[in-house]
């Protein structure tokens, strides 16, 4: 016994051995026969289904009767079909038609679903055997697999089986009839296919989506004219399904009588039928029916108005071009907004010309539209007449080209922009040209040459047009740029020398501040200096500037920081830089009662903020600043913030 | 444990606790009790009023009544998607985990403020019982989207399937041929082809602006392998079939036993479940690859295999010339699912996370607005995914990923998977749909479904 059981357990690892060796194997393509010996030893269940995937790939007929042989095996059959399916074999039919015999229950499913990804024709007596089956998920394969099939008698079966089947195989026996239609209609049986369709759509009591699919194929199998006179009959149906299914199929067909169906039969639908006959006009780009969409376009229901005109644009016919224009003008906001999209993407010459159209009419309210539109168009050869347009009598259309012009333009068009600043009569006007120009420096590549333009016009410009140009100059931000605004800061014109330096104020980096810092403390008039002061703090606030840059450029000012105004503005931007360097120049204020409310709130933004990382919770410099806030004479509220955020500190 | 257990679930168990749950009910026992009630009108007894069925009309003034079907992670982002569009109402979901179905029941429900959103455990009695739904969201893992798809609209829905849409050639063919077969309206999860960064893109190359384009990159999951796993996680013990059916989890792919990190998400990365680096991320930019090059319509002919573990680098070649380039990397593009045009006179680049696409001359992007609107005009599609998906249901017009357009491009998906697979540069017949003069690579275009998941 003891021999016996020493045995057994070396040929049990002897077999585990050859096991794992095969397996090893099938990681590195394994060969037919490799696998055909899995099959065929004691190996584990896992094992034997790699094998039979792998089979899939180069199983031939040699693999068919080992495969065969686990079609009855609960827990290897569906793999055994999975690597029989693909075998292009007859041996393979011929082993599921056997397995229909001897199998039940779900293997059976499996096997009737394997010879219906098959096609096998010889397989539709015995399958149409099932199709009155108790079970109903064999009959339902089975009826799926004679559609796959799809031969005339497995339709026929279908068909006399669908006349008294069950309530829960109805939709499967009439998947089943679909398939075969549409296999009879592949090999040129197109009246046999007909015939299935007409049959379907007279039996009774089959979901909507049968009746759907049914008068699709009803109306696609037809002879041309006849398909037609049922995809009309069928759009006139008061039943939404059959109109519905009618449309879809309508996208399906090239006829270009379609366009004049649907043309005849638009004006007696209701409201949702005409939007889906609408968008099947859309979806075809049917100019056929373009005269009865115009129509549409202009009365009714605005849904059905909105969807005409949308559907205008998808056509795409020039012929809807001047209903368009009319329709940009409607009262109706949706009609008139829907109409204005649809021009702003139509692509052709006409839209176009019909956009300049709108340029020279008499009204600003059109001359707005279409200006908005040569900008959504980008129609830059259209330039010329905005820049006429910039000389309009109504301001609107003065203001709404020169935003185009701005959009649109080039460094060619910033002399115009000039000659138009230097005549603005308003404001507005020049603030206009202003954004016009610095929109087009923006994007100019050759920025030297756009501030060399702007700064030969400051000699000419009035002081409010200068100011102007020196804001451009602060938006091209190059050295160029602010050679000439340091020019200005000597001009003798206080107005222009106040704009140079919020001009230097505005500037994208710290090159600027200097300057700034320098005329406060040159300049013996304290409004000039305040003036610059407030600029110079400005810059210094700017989170594109580096934290260390700003922080050096605030000590650089304490040394002329005197009246409580000017500290206020310097602990304005040190508030506003977030780095424990700060506090430096902070802390010493709250000994000044003056800004101690200033200083204190200056500690609590910068702490706050540096508290949301909770790792700053045991930074000595940020306790140290909160706690001699909280112990400061700064108000209550700014006391209570600062002690709150102790709270949340190791200090606490 | 081989799941041969639905012919003992032939009994209605009232188990679940929740009102308005149809859990349990056989469906056997459904569709037969449906039987006998059908025409009399005297369903609400058993079925619900709103199971009468609207008979597949959702004309323009109406509301879309959807379900939900696996969502998980993805889904419920679809889920929040949809959910705020005025036209839509979500009733029911179903999930073969109950931990799922009760998740997004409380979301539906605390949208709606009650109590309604039915929950179903198989699909079968989802399908069979609820007529009344309109659509349905399928966010189940990727070895079911076509299944389900398929099932859905053979039933009468309009669907929303998430990418990638098929696990195989012959399962992209089904969805096609079900929704045209049914006038089925049906969209892939390629959102990024109602994203008006990537259709500037898309525009700009097939327009001609960028001359003729010659090269696209398309990026692929720079996590996953094209090498696929093939082993079966330890065997845990099968939960009750109320808390996880395995069975149906698996549904058409090959049994393995039961582990809780496949129901987890773990189930990328098998090949019995999953697509791929190449799916993964090929699902999307594929497509957009191919509507960019006007191949919408068509599949890659020709594989160059790639000797590596993921296919990054491998070329698919189109029958217009144009070559695209498979790309795991951030060479060129920042961020996911990144693609670019190479054409004579130009490229662009996007991905997702750029403020506008990255392009050769900054001129063309001066045009973007336009372009985005001109071609809005001129197929009248939103700048919103699912709003297309929904416009469609009405209107029955094709969405902009409609089943061709996933089977094409997830075509040229499987055929670079195959590609790998096989370690050899493939040649395939868009028109016969096969590869030439490779009977291998053709017997791995499908996949014998576990019975009884049949298409």
């Amino acid at each position: 016994m003891g021999n016996f059981m020493k045995l057994t357990k070396i040929y049990a690892v002897i077999l585990g051995l050859l096991t794992i060796a095969c397996v090893e194997k099938l990681s590195a393509a394994a060969s037919e026969e490799e696998l055909i010996a899995i099959l065929k030893s004691n190996a584990g269940q896992k094992e034997k289904a790699d094998a039979c995937r792998q089979l899939a790939t180069v199983g031939t007929k040699a693999s068919v009767s080992v495969l065969a042989s686990l079609l009855e095996d609960e827990k290897l059959a569906h793999m055994a079909r999975y690597g029989l399916e693909p075998i292009k074999d007859s041996s393979v039919d011929e082993t599921f038609r056997a397995a229909l015999k001897k199998l039940k229950g779900r293997l059976l499913v499996g096997v009737i679903g394997s010879i219906g990804v098959r096609r096998d024709a010889q397989a539709v007596d015995s399958l149409s055997g099932f199709l009155n089956d108790a079970d109903p998920e064999i009959a339902q394969a089975a009826a799926r697999s004679l559609g796959s099939i799809g031969t005339l008698s497995a339709a026929k079966a279908l068909q006399s089986s669908l006349q008294k089947a069950q309530e829960p195989n109805i939709l499967a026996i009439c998947e089943g009839l679909l398939r075969a239609a549409e296999s009879l209609q592949a090999s040129k049986q197109t009246k046999d296919a007909q015939g299935i369709y007409d049959f379907l759509r007279g039996f009774k009591n089959t979901p909507h989506q049968v009746q759907t699919a049914a008068l699709r194929g009803a109306i696609l199998t037809r002879p041309s004219k006849e398909g037609l006179d049922l995809l009309e009959q069928s759009l006139k149906s008061n039943d939404y399904l059959t109109f519905s299914a009618a449309v879809m199929t309508s996208l399906e067909m090239k006829d270009k009588e379609i366009g004049k169906i649907f043309a005849s039969v638009l004006p007696s639908l209701s409201t949702d039928c005409k939007i889906a006959t609408l968008n099947a006009i859309s979806t075809r780009q049917d100019a056929t029916a373009l005269p009865a969409v115009i129509k549409l376009s202009g009365e009714g229901e605005q849904s059905v108005r909105v969807v005409a005109i949308k559907a205008l644009g998808s056509i795409g016919d020039d012929d809807a071009i001047p209903a368009l224009v009319k329709l940009v003008s409607d009262n109706n906001s949706e009609v008139s907004k829907a109409a204005k999209d649809v021009i702003a993407g139509f692509q052709s010459k006409a839209a176009y010309s019909a956009v300049i159209s709108m340029l020279n009419a008499s009204d600003a309210k059109t001359k707005n539209v279409g200006i908005e539109l040569v900008g959504r168009k980008r129609m830059t050869d259209v330039l010329p007449q905005l820049v006429k347009l910039t000389s309009d009598q109504d301001e609107s259309v003065r203001q709404s080209a020169l935003k185009r012009i701005g959009e649109l333009g080039s460094i060619a068009d910033i002399d115009n922009l000039i000659a138009t600043l230097n005549r603005a009569g308003s404001q507005n006007e020049i603030s206009a040209v202003e954004q016009a120009l610095s929109s087009i420096c923006s994007k100019e590549q050759n920025q030297d040459a756009c501030a060399n333009k702007i700064i030969s016009a400051l000699s000419n410009a009035k002081a409010e047009q200068k100011g102007a140009l020196l804001r451009v100059l602060s938006s091209i931000g190059n050295q160029t740029a602010l050679n000439a605004v340091r020019n200005a800061l000597k001009d003798p014109d206080v107005q222009v020398r106040n704009n140079a330096i919020r001009a230097l104020g505005d500037w994208k980096t710290a090159d600027a501040a200097p300057d700034l810092l320098n005329l406060a403390m040159l300049t013996s008039n304290p409004a000039e200096k305040t003036l610059c002061l407030r600029n110079f703090f400005r810059l210094t606030s700017q989170s594109e500037i580096p934290v260390n840059q700003r922080i050096d450029l605030c000590k650089k000012a304490t040394s002329i920081v005197q009246t409580t105004e000017e500290k206020k503005m310097l602990l304005g931007a040190l508030g506003s830089i977030t780095s424990v360097e700060a506090y430096d120049l902070i802390i010493p204020m709250l000994d000044d009662a003056n800004v101690v409310n200033e200083a204190g709130a200056a500690v609590v933004g910068i702490s706050g903020r540096l508290l949301q990382n909770k790792r700053n919770a045991s930074n000595p410099k940020i306790i140290q600043a909160l706690k001699k806030t909280a112990s400061s004479k700064a108000s209550e509220n700014i006391i209570k913030q600062a002690n709150s955020l102790l709270g949340k500190t190791s200090g606490k | 444990m081989h799941s041969q257990n639905r012919k003992v679930n032939g009994i209605f168990v009232n188990s679940n606790k929740n009102n308005s749950s149809s859990e349990g009910l056989n469906r056997r026992k459904f569709l037969n009790r449906l039987a006998v009630f059908a025409g009399t009108l005297a369903a609400p007894v058993i079925i619900p009023a709103t199971a009468i069925g609207r008979n597949g009309r959702v004309p323009p003034s109406e509301r879309i009544i959807m379900a939900g079907l696996g969502i998980g992670g993805r889904g419920s982002s679809d889920l929040n998607w949809m959910l705020p569009e005025p036209d839509v109402q979500f009733v029911a979901v179903c999930d073969a985990k109950r931990t799922s179905r009760e998740n997004v029941k409380r979301i539906i429900d605390s949208r709606y403020g009650n109590n309604d959103c039915k929950t179903y455990r198989d699909i079968r009695d989802f399908l069979a019982e609820r007529t009344d739904i309109d659509g349905v969201l399928i966010a189940t893992g990727d070895r079911w989207h076509a299944l389900a798809s398929i099932m859905a609209m053979r039933s009468g829905k309009d669907v929303y399937s998430e990418k990638p849409s098929c696990m195989t050639i012959a399962e992209g063919k089904g969805v096609v041929e079900t929704a045209r077969r049914y006038g089925r309206i049906y969209q892939t999860g390629t959102q990024r082809l109602s994203e008006a960064n990537f259709v500037f893109a898309i525009e700009l190359a097939r327009s001609g602006r960028l001359g003729k384009i010659h090269t696209v990159y398309a990026h692929i999951a720079p996590w996953d392998a094209a090498e696929m796993r093939y082993d079966w996680l330890p065997a845990e013990p099968e939960p009750p079939k109320d808390e996880v059916d395995w069975d149906q989890w698996l549904g058409p792919c090959p049994w393995r036993p039961y582990n809780s990190s496949y129901v987890r998400g773990g189930w990328r990365g098998f090949y019995d479940f999953h697509t791929s680096c190449i799916g993964e991320w090929g699902a999307h930019t594929f497509a957009q690859a191919q509507a960019g090059i006007n191949a919408l319509d068509t599949s890659g002919v020709y594989y160059e295999y790639v000797n590596n573990p993921t296919g990054d680098g491998m070329t698919v070649h189109f029958a217009n010339g144009v070559k695209m380039i498979l790309s795991r990397g951030d060479k060129y593009w920042r961020g996911s699912c990144g693609m670019r045009f190479d054409g004579t006179e130009g490229w662009v680049a996007v991905a997702d996370g750029y403020s506008k696409p990255e392009v050769s001359n900054p001129a063309l992007l001066s045009d973007f607005r336009k372009i985005v609107q001109e071609y809005q005009t001129r197929t009248q599609r939103p700048m919103s995914h699912v709003r297309d998906l929904f416009d469609c249901i009405k209107s029955r017009r094709q969405t902009v990923a409609n089943p061709v357009v996933m089977h094409r491009s997830m075509t040229t998906v499987h055929c670079a998977n195959i590609c790998m697979w096989l370690k050899r540069n493939m040649r395939f017949d868009t028109e016969k749909e096969e590869f030439i003069n490779d009977p291998e690579a053709n017997k791995l275009r499908s996949r014998a479904m576990r019975e009884p998941w049949i298409i």
